[in-house]
């Protein structure tokens, strides 16, 4: 049993190491080479930075894992914060019109889920056409006069305000971190999403309706999504039409550099989480080296290439060994 | 098998028969585009008189030929099963080489084929990731995407380059021949080129077996990797043609020039009848696609919808094409032998 | 017997290949004779899968000396292979299946003509399409499915455009990796007879098979290896069945098929008038406690579509499913799990296994509530000791349960898919195919466990290709035609002759 367990960890270890690996170097080398960079207010800013992709990342990494993806994620963020915003602007009930925008986000998402699972369109698909249409709505919404002026104090409390010294946004992601995790390691759906990934027939055949599964992960998907969209909303006080644009692009790229697999059946909540940091460190730490910020992209897609590259490296290793 | 028994000829007649057969197969998709295509047309032509006018379709094909020159590079790498998301920022990665060496007084020819290089180098690079790192093409163009992007905004410090307009560079994007726009022209060529290559060479022959089976394809002794290396490099020059005629058009240079190019090449292809599982793809459907496209866009703008309206019609088409394509052909195969498919996919 | 010299096409001497941590092949020799059937069996892993891919060029060897027409010769890929006059049918499909007949068949050596000077060089179709035609007629008279996507046809043609795309080029031997796996009982007759006919042309055969009883139709000599080595080479005179086993396994196996009598009890299912449009029809039968039923039947005729519909997995039109005396309505695997039933699917890696998770988490899916405490919370802890006890019950051989299964042996996948569903504590099992793709030695443990499910008052529906397996566990033989239940026989009525007969239609 003992050594099951070591050997478990050994093995659970490997799964994260690559993106483990260029955290820390990351932290390090820029611990070293700023002296302002390992200050608290620093810090909390850079989680600050990483929060919004790390919401829509979270639900990117569930979609992934049952081998679908969601490019619709960016437009769902941003049609979701407008709407929200646009709500309020028109007077209604600051709780009301956030419980409005999730609710949207979640029904984008399971329409997705119904076209992918009914029509058996697929899912890059689907969500390609979604990220066009939801993008479109957003603009419609626009198309008077801009979202502006709807932050209520409390509205903007939610991502402007602190609490024990820490920002609002980082607490909120951190409950979102702690569900996802729960949803994804301890409960029957999490193991279902990981079983369709892996092998949807295998999984429908084992009692699963992966139907069902599906659409309840792209309506996760949307969800999260949208709660990125509210935050950021209350955070720019103003939605522009084009928010959220490309965000997909991030949340997928936070999800792969985290360890999840393109092709379902393996992903990893805490791995998301240290991907969408990563992201927000590169930034972060070429602000802090005076560096121009047209070097976030370079260096941003050369560690996508190097995480995965490791992470497939390790895990060829790890069936010889 | 030297010593073999004389075999009946095959008649004449049903050879005849058969290979007449392949073209139909293909062309019921392409009449569904064209009457498609149709429709639009007729409805127009009644809602606005400016709609059916010489010079308005030829501001449509204008317009389209960008999209279109990079969709057919699409096509090439869909039917490999592959995708490649860096095609927009090679188009302004490789326009901003062509204008920067046009600035720095570099002859035409040299600076042209010198955007077609860096484009050609980039697509190469990509085919490499994937070969030899093996990283999904998804992830692998996406970084490349980033990264060519990253390297415009570090090299142009996010100025755009400009002045490096000579008479003939002009002639690129903005000349004519027999009052046709040259671009059209360079998109009508490349179309004849490329379908030559995907349908008659044995180079297209391998990139669409390699979408229907990799294994198939490693086992007739074609090097899989150089093959899939050569279709990101097709990919990454047209990219490149596309980027210079572009640099041409707009006379300056933005580093922002050719973003989300690729969303709509895949949205081109994949309304062409171009499948993302590979195996299957149509050069001609591509052209199509991207023109049904621009025409939509060219008829909400004479109708005076407010162009917000462009990206829902879009996005709506994309699912109507697909799902068409999905019940309609595409079908047969998976109804067919669903067995030959599956014992495929799980190899 | 002595052969002379040039009787021999190709001779193999001290092969040896390495792989990390594993010796695939130890000094492997064997020659082979001109216009011969040389047969090479083995269980899985005892390297005969890479002696072919050294022989077709996919792998280099380590050391030994490869001769052809006694001449040494080394090759490295495909085409070097091809040029020697070797190809190689393998065991997965091989084809393309978007591409016609004519395009797989002369894949990456597409014939061309010059279109303008030397440079620019065109496939010439016509060419390519006389060739193919030419040798496809040697198997079907009608050339109609040479422009279809080969996708679109059927396993058999599948099987004979690999043989076609084999014979054109021009060769002397012929590598065969089970070509009868994906195809009917008379099919394989029809394949047999084409082996035959190019044995006649002088063409050499080297025949991998699982099918032991397919050898002695076919094959003049049987090489037999072992761990990596050659056993021993005899001619088919010279053996039977159960001696090649030995040497395979290397150990004597009494009887590999097992079934005691065990008392029946009730009628646990019962299926009534089950149709499914074009595809079942009428479909009767039942199955008591403490039974084995058989399902034979040639591929194609409706047994997989007839178990896939009892569980649900596939939409019927109307049918009715009683367990253990209630009528239950079931639309999908998960009402029939509620129900008692289970279905172990053919084609593992396809339907079964969960490759990407591990052994305990493929063993409780099925059941997931059972390990479910409050609030939707695992009990990872219950469930890894649930796990553990499975894998000492069926032997699984794992390193531990939180072994992926995807690192697991195609017998412990499959015993790791019978853990999955004994945990469901169902009344009723269907096996699909329960050993297809798997090495002796696990075939007999996986009858044990059968055997063992239906002794503890378990009722078990079995369809299988194998005849001899279905006739020695099955209780009653339900035998399938065109989508129907044509004949019942008993074990003592059931004979591979009759069988056969209804299978093939030949009652009517």
């Amino acid at each position: 049993m003992n050594t099951h367990t070591r050997k478990l960890i050994k093995l659970n270890a490997r799964e994260g190491l690559g993106v483990s690996i260029i955290l820390v170097i990351l932290f390090v080398f820029l611990s070293v080479s700023s002296e302002y960079f390992l200050t608290v207010e620093n810090i909390t800013n850079l989680l600050m930075h990483s929060v919004f992709v790390m919401l829509v990342a979270f639900g990117v990494m569930f979609v992934l894992s049952t081998g679908g993806i969601d490019l619709s994620v960016g437009s769902v963020l941003g049609l979701c914060g407008g709407v929200t915003g646009w709500l309020m602007m028109n007077g209604t009930n600051m709780w009301l019109a956030i419980l409005a925008g999730l609710l949207l986000g979640t029904l984008i998402g399971a329409f997705n889920g119904m076209i992918i699972t009914r029509l058996r369109i697929s899912p890059f698909l689907a969500t390609f056409a979604m990220l066009y249409i939801a993008r479109g709505l957003l603009l419609l919404f626009t198309i008077n006069e801009p979202i502006r002026n709807f932050a209520t104090p409390e509205f903007a409390f939610l991502a402007q305000g602190y609490w024990l010294g820490i920002p609002m946004p980082v607490w909120i992601a951190l409950a979102v971190f702690l569900i996802c995790y729960f949803l994804f390691n301890s409960t029957s759906f999490g193991r279902f999403v990981v079983a369709v990934g892996s092998n949807q027939e295998a999984a429908h055949l084992s009692g699963i309706s992966t139907n069902s599964i599906k659409i309840r992960v792209y309506a996760l998907s949307g969800l999260l999504a949208a709660s990125a969209g509210i935050l950021l909303s209350s955070r720019l006080t103003a939605v522009q039409p084009l928010m959220g644009t490309s965000y997909e692009l991030d949340a997928i790229a936070a999800a792969v550099i985290g360890g999840t697999s393109m092709f379902g059946g393996k992903g990893s909540v805490t791995g998301v989480a240290i991907g969408a940091i990563i992201l927000a460190l590169i930034s972060n730490g070429l602000d802090l080296l005076a560096v121009n910020q047209f070097y976030r992209l370079i260096i941003t897609g050369l560690i996508i290439i190097i995480a995965v590259g490791v992470e497939r490296y390790t895990s060829t290793r790890a069936k010889t060994a | 098998m030297g010593n073999q028994s004389p075999e009946p000829i095959v008649q004449p007649d049903s050879d005849r028969l058969k290979s007449l057969r392949i073209p139909l197969r293909i062309d019921g998709q392409i009449i569904g585009l064209i009457i498609f295509l149709a429709v639009i047309m007729i409805v127009m032509s009644f809602a606005s008189e400016h709609f059916l006018t010489y010079i308005n379709l030829l501001n449509i094909l204008q317009q389209a030929a960008f999209v279109m020159i990079l969709a057919f590079g699409m096509t090439f790498v869909l039917s490999t099963g592959g995708i490649d998301l860096s095609v927009g920022s090679i188009v302004g990665i490789s326009g901003g080489m062509t204008a920067w060496l046009l600035y720095h007084d570099v002859n035409m020819v040299m600076a042209v084929i010198g955007g077609m290089i860096v484009g050609t180098a980039v697509g190469i690079v990509n085919g490499l990731v994937i070969t030899k790192l093996g990283i999904s093409p998804f992830i692998a163009t996406l970084a490349m995407m980033i990264i060519a992007r990253g390297v415009l905004y570090v090299w142009t410090g996010a100025i755009p380059i400009r002045e490096y307009m000579s008479s003939s560079f002009t002639f690129l994007g903005q000349g004519r021949i027999l009052n046709i726009q040259f671009p059209v022209i360079v998109a009508a060529l490349l179309l004849l080129i490329l379908l030559f290559v995907y349908r008659r060479m044995r180079f297209g022959r391998h990139v669409l077996a390699l979408g229907s089976s990799e294994e198939a394809v490693r086992i007739s002794g074609i090097k899989v990797d150089r093959l899939r290396i050569k279709v990101y490099a097709l990919s990454g020059l047209i990219a490149a043609i596309a980027g210079i005629l572009l640099a041409s058009r707009l006379t300056t240079v933005h580093p922002e020039m050719g973003k989300n190019y690729e969303l709509e090449a895949i949205a081109a292809a994949i309304i062409g009848g171009t499948s993302l599982a590979g195996g299957k793809g149509s050069l001609v459907g591509t052209a199509l696609g991207a023109i049904i496209l621009f025409m939509i866009k060219n008829a909400m703008n004479l109708l005076n919808v407010h162009p917000y309206w462009e990206t829902i019609v879009v996005g709506v088409i994309i699912l109507v094409a697909v799902t068409v394509n999905i019940w309609g052909g595409s079908a047969r195969i998976r109804l067919g032998s669903r067995k030959a498919l599956k014992e495929v996919k799980q190899s | 017997m002595t052969v002379e010299e040039d009787q021999v096409l190709l001779s193999l001497s001290g092969i040896t290949k390495r792989f990390p941590g594993v010796l695939a092949l130890e000094n492997v020799s064997l020659d082979v004779r001109k216009g011969e059937v040389l047969a090479l069996v083995g269980e899985n892993g005892a390297g005969k899968s890479t002696l072919i891919k050294i022989l077709s060029g996919l792998y280099s060897k380590d050391s030994g000396e490869i001769r052809v027409r006694g001449k040494a010769v080394d090759i490295n890929g495909t085409k070097e292979a091809q040029a020697l006059g070797i190809s190689t049918i393998f065991q997965e499909p091989s084809l393309a299946p978007h591409l016609s007949a004519v395009q797989n068949v002369y894949l990456g050596r597409e014939l061309v003509k010059s279109v303008v000077g030397k440079a620019v060089r065109a496939m010439n179709e016509k060419e390519m399409y006389l060739e193919t035609a030419r040798l496809y007629q040697k198997f079907f008279p009608s050339v109609e499915d040479l422009h279809r996507p080969v996708g679109e046809l059927d396993a058999l043609k599948n099987r004979v455009i690999e043989i076609v795309k084999a014979l054109s080029v021009d060769c002397s031997v012929v590598i065969m990796d089970e070509p009868t796996a994906a195809l009917a009982e008379h099919e394989r007759e029809v394949l047999f007879d084409f082996i035959r006919l190019l044995k006649a042309q002088g063409v050499s055969i080297i025949y991998v098979s699982h099918h032991l009883r397919e050898l002695f139709l076919l094959a003049d000599r049987i090489t037999v290896m072992r761990d990596g080595k050659n056993v021993a080479t005899v001619n088919k005179e010279d053996t039977n069945i159960d001696h090649l086993v030995s040497m395979m396994v290397g150990r004597e196996i009494s009887n590999h098929i097992v079934k005691e009598k065990v008392p029946l009890g009730k009628v646990v299912l019962e299926v009534s008038d089950l149709n499914r449009r074009g595809v079942l029809k009428d479909i009767n039968f039942h199955v008591k406690q403490g039974e084995i039923v058989g399902i034979a039947g040639l591929a194609g005729s409706g047994r997989t579509e007839t178990v896939r519909a009892v569980v649900g997995a596939d939409p019927i039109h109307s049918g009715k499913v009683v367990v253990d005396g209630r009528p239950r309505r079931i639309r999908s695997p998960r009402d029939a799990i509620q129900a008692g039933i289970g279905l172990l699917p053919e084609n593992r890696k396809l339907h079964g296994a969960l490759i990407e998770l591990t052994v305990s988490q493929n063993i409780t899916v099925a059941s997931i509530k059972r390990i479910l405490g409050q609030r939707f919370v695992l009990k990872k802890r219950k469930e890894t000791l649930i796990a553990e006890d499975y894998v000492k019950r069926l032997g699984i051989k794992t390193p531990h349960v939180n072994q992926k299964v995807r690192f697991l042996s195609g017998g412990n996948q499959q015993k790791v898919i019978l853990a999955k569903w004994l945990f469901t504590q169902p009344k009723v099992l269907i096996f699909d195919e329960p050993t297809q793709g798997i090495d002796v030695g696990a075939k007999v443990e996986v009858y044990n466990l059968i055997a063992e499910f239906v002794r503890d008052g378990g009722a078990v529906l079995m369809v299988s290709s194998e005849l001899p397996e279905l006739m020695g566990l099955s209780d009653r033989i339900y035998v399938m035609h065109k989508g129907r239940f044509v004949c019942e026989f008993s074990r003592e009525e059931a004979t591979e002759e009759n069988i056969m007969m209804y299978a093939s239609g030949g009652h009517e």
